[in-house]
Order: C-alpha cells, then sequence, then structure tokens
C-alpha cells in the first residue's frame, strides 16, 4: 500500500549515477574521479556531465590537482548534497508503506 | 515513482554505502610490522644487556624508532596518493594514529629524559597508549577484535606492574603478539577478502 502523500524527488539526485555518486560521497571525506566511474560503471565522459551537473547546483565540490605528473580529479559532498540526499532519502521512504509497529 | 522502485532506490544507496566501506578497510600493514619491529628493537635491548653493553641502549631503540617513523610516514604517504577514497572514519583514524605516535615518542623518550618517571615504567605508559591506540581504532572501524585488544593492552598494563622493572620488556612481547600482530593479520586478511 502507497500512503495519499508523497514527497516529490529532487529531480537532480534522481538518477541512478547521480543517486550512487552522492551515495557513495556521503560516507567519504574525498573520492576520485576513477573511484566514481569504477563504482558507477559509467563512461568517463557520462561521468564527468553528471559531476557537472552536481556541482552546478551545489551538491558537490570537484578539485582539479596533479599527482605527480598524472591529472587528478576529486569530488567531496557539500553541506548542501547532504542535506539533498538526506531529503531524497526522507521522500523516498514517503513511498514505502508505513511498518506496522 | 512507486514503491518497488523506491525499494531499488534505497538498495542501490546500500550497496553504494557497502562499496565504499569495503574499498576503505585498513591493510594492517602497519600493526604488522611494528609489532615485528618492537619485537627486534627488544631482542636487541636484551641482547645488549646479556652483554653487558648498556650504555649502547639507547642506540637500540633509537634506530628502532627512528627507522620506524620513516617507514611508517613513507607507507601512509604512499597509500593516501594511491587511495582512490578516504573516508571519515579514515581520517579520524590518521589522527589517532598519529596523536598515538606522539604520545609513543613521548611517553619513551622525552619524559624518562625529562625525569617524569624511571625507564622501567616506560612498557606500563607504551601499554596504556597502545590501548587507546587500539579500542579508539576498534570504534571507529566497528572492528571488536580491536575493541579486544584494546583491553588486553589495558589489562596488561596493569599486570605490568606486577613484574619487576628489568623483565617488563619481555612482559610486553604477548601484548604486541595479541594487541598489534593479531589484529594486523585480522585486517590483512579482511583487506585481502574486500578486494
Amino acid at each position: 500500500m502507497i500512503p495519499e502523500k508523497l514527497a516529490p524527488l529532487d529531480p537532480v539526485i534522481h538518477s541512478q549515477i547521480r543517486l550512487a555518486v552522492m551515495s557513495i560521497l556521503v560516507s567519504a571525506s574525498v573520492a576520485d574521479f576513477n573511484e566514481l566511474k569504477a563504482a558507477t560503471g559509467t563512461t568517463d565522459g557520462n561521468l564527468s556531465t553528471h559531476l557537472a551537473k552536481l556541482e552546478e547546483v551545489g551538491y558537490i565540490r570537484i578539485k582539479k590537482s596533479f599527482r605527480g605528473r598524472k591529472p587528478a580529479t576529486t569530488c567531496s559532498l557539500t553541506d548542501a548534497g547532504r542535506e539533498a540526499l538526506a531529503r531524497y532519502v526522507n521522500a523516498l521512504e514517503s513511498y514505502l508503506p508505513k511498518s506496522r509497529g | 515513482m512507486d514503491e518497488q522502485q523506491a525499494r531499488d532506490d534505497i538498495k542501490y544507496i546500500r550497496e553504494m554505502l557497502d562499496r565504499t566501506r569495503r574499498s576503505t578497510a585498513d591493510s594492517g600493514t602497519l600493526f604488522i610490522f611494528w609489532g615485528f619491529w618492537i619485537i627486534l628493537a627488544l631482542i636487541g635491548n636484551y641482547a645488549l644487556v646479556y652483554t653487558h653493553l648498556f650504555r649502547w641502549i639507547w642506540v637500540d631503540w633509537t634506530f628502532f624508532s627512528f627507522s620506524g617513523w620513516v617507514v611508517t610516514i613513507w607507507h601512509s604517504v604512499r597509500r593516501g596518493r594511491k587511495e582512490r577514497i578516504m573516508t571519515f572514519a579514515q581520517e579520524a583514524a590518521a589522527y589517532i594514529s598519529f596523536a598515538c605516535g606522539i604520545a609513543f615518542a613521548l611517553a619513551a623518550f622525552a619524559l624518562p629524559l625529562l625525569g617524569a618517571y624511571g625507564y622501567d615504567v616506560i612498557s606500563i605508559v607504551i601499554a596504556l597508549v597502545s590501548g587507546v591506540l587500539l579500542f579508539g581504532l576498534g570504534g571507529l572501524f566497528k572492528a571488536k577484535f580491536m575493541l579486544a585488544a584494546g583491553l588486553a593492552w589495558w589489562l596488561g598494563a596493569v599486570g605490568l606492574v606486577l613484574i619487576p622493572g628489568d623483565w617488563r620488556g619481555l612482559g610486553i612481547v604477548p601484548l604486541i603478539i595479541i594487541g598489534y600482530l593479531v589484529p594486523g593479520f585480522i585486517f590483512r586478511a579482511k583487506y585481502r577478502n574486500g578486494k
């Protein structure tokens, strides 16, 4: 049974790749591009697009640097991103029937 | 979005959180290294005592401590570069480990040199700090075997008081095995299984 009142889902997070990125970053202070790519199983270009979208709304912070001679991109969640993910999970719960207690 | 999709999304979030947790398990390398390194230093210590070369004991401990620090810093920097993800628990663990490292240096060198206590008390203070390190890390990584190792160090610290001063160094060996080597090997096995 689905409750009558359903909370709206944040359209920015409501995409499997962006949800994966946000879920990883919520427990990691920093994650690098390759780790996110491996976790989401997507391509460089696709992941970059999703990361740019999350950065644009202020949910994540992207830092580009160098490890030795290799370029390294790392991402971290902002406070706004953390709050947005918490809201998203709460909204998801409104789609589930309340457990009988 | 329906109920099933919501369940799938929540399951997906959990999977990602689990993935992060698995990918950041400690390798245990430094515990194993320090366990063997201190045992080697103790063997050196007692070899010098046995051969009546007491004045060289400080060289033994300075060499093993300093070289141990160099290896620890080198390993930590190298791992930090390789690490593709850093969790808050790992960050906190790094701070606890560094803080205990400073406490070890103060307890083993600075405080006895300043006359705070005699050299026979060092192993007791080291055991106390080791208990803080293991118990703290055990709490962070939710590892019961490390919490138990922390308790073992504290019990050991009390037990060391009952051992005559000259033999306390040997009394700490079983504690190193229980409190460093065993947790180190358990971490190593978990780390390899998680990869």
